[in-house]
């Protein structure tokens, strides 16, 4: 099990909001799919899966914004 | 490396068209190639990609304008837009994305037009130490845009009167706007237009990047692609329908009792409904919940909720307490 995480979009990011999920818990995807979607400072931007795998509990809500580095969700 | 430039300047003014065509020049955008967009929306609000349109904007008072709700991609705040502002987007690959230059565009433009600008935080640009530009950005599949307004000669008493709703009830996920003192270009520069403000524009993208612009015309885009992108940008679920929950309530003291009704609202849609009330002799409070339950949330769906569900008398005063609540 792996922690998927609130990634550092720009150098000056301290948090961001969790705007959507873009895969479901238990949901399987390929390196390079969107996983999230994120607004930080008037910039939305999806974020990628950088390995493939299978998407697992999500701790974070639609909406929510937590700082960088924070945990989002489990992935296999 | 930006080798060409290119440029759209639409006659379009209906938003969720140039919204459209906005999004196509960012997909078909060429590796190489920086492409600048200009564009006018009439009579518009644009609210933020995570943003509640019931929260932001006074979307009864416009619809009744003559006015039109439109969501963008980038995120944000609201803003209202009518043929007093010209719009700008920078066009480019992620790796050519350079929010410096593409500021610096702008900062020349007016500087050739003799207004002093400067820049404040990441997304405004002032003049005279007021707001006349907001910007926002998005990226999506290796290609992304920034974007921002250029206010000319904006109606800024209808600007003042959408963008500042009363639902004190209502309570949503996502950005909330942050309300910035504005200032229109012609205050500073009289004798400034659209057209003036177009071709300054053009030539400060030429002279920063240092190539001339292919001027890009209305044939050349695919018009089945913007097609589809126009009819999601249109639909009511795309505008009104976000994926982030709010919370609505409404209640009010009328001859037969008092009445509360509390509504859970997901993607333009009612998830959950509580409805109180005091009234004596009927007992409407459970028929209108599960009527109100899955419910478009507007106020006519509603109001033909209200209507099939409650006695007449109730269901009078209920549908003008909803009409009240400009949904």
């Amino acid at each position: 099990m792996k922690e998927l995480k609130m990634p550092r979009l720009r150098s000056d990011m301290e948090k961001g909001m969790l705007c959507a999920w873009l895969k479901e818990p238990g949901e399987a995807f390929e390196a390079g799919e969107a996983l999230f979607e994120v607004e930080v400072e008037k910039m939305t931007s999806e974020v990628l899966a950088e390995n493939s795998g299978v998407m697992g509990r999500q701790l974070v809500e639609e909406g929510d914004e937590v700082e960088v580095g924070a945990v989002l969700a489990e992935v296999e | 490396m930006i080798k060409k430039l290119s440029c759209y300047i639409t006659a379009d003014t209906h938003p969720h068209y140039n919204i459209a065509v906005e999004e196509y020049l960012m997909n078909s955008v060429g590796d190489d190639e920086c492409t600048l967009f200009l564009w006018q929306n009439r009579h518009t609000v644009v609210i933020g990609r995570n943003q509640s349109a019931w929260k932001e904007c006074r979307t009864g008072d416009l619809e009744r304008d003559g006015g039109t709700l439109a969501r963008r991609l980038s995120g944000g705040g609201a803003v209202y837009h009518d043929l007093g502002n010209l719009n700008f987007t920078f066009l480019v690959s992620d790796e050519n994305y350079d929010l410096d230059r593409q500021m610096q565009v702008i900062t020349e433009a007016c500087l050739s037009l003799g207004i002093q600008v400067e820049r404040s935080g990441r997304n405004d640009i002032l003049a005279d130490g007021r707001k006349f530009s907001g910007n926002a950005f998005y990226t999506h599949n290796g290609k992304c845009y920034h974007h921002g307004t250029l206010m000319l000669n904006v109606n800024k008493e209808k600007l003042g009167a959408y963008l500042n709703p009363s639902k004190a009830k209502l309570e949503a996920k996502g950005v909330a706007s942050v309300r910035s003192r504005v200032v229109n270009l012609s205050e500073l520069c009289p004798d400034i237009t659209v057209e003036k403000m177009q071709k300054a524009m053009v030539a400060a993208f030429e002279k920063v990047y240092g190539f001339t612009a292919e001027m890009m015309e209305k044939d050349q885009l695919d018009t089945s692609v913007i097609d589809a992108l126009y009819a999601r940008n249109h639909s009511w679920e795309w505008n009104y329908g976000q994926k982030l929950p709010c919370t609505f309530s409404c209640g009010d003291r009328f001859a037969w009792g008092e009445a509360e009704v509390q509504l859970t609202v997901k993607e333009g849609v009612v998830t959950a409904a509580e409805v109180y009330s005091d009234a004596m002799e009927w007992n409407f409070a459970e028929e209108l919940k599960k009527a109100l339950l899955g419910a478009r949330f507007t106020v006519e769906v509603l109001q033909e909720k209200v209507k099939a569900a409650c006695p007449a008398e109730i269901a009078a005063d209920l549908c003008v307490l909803l009409e009240k609540q400009d949904i």
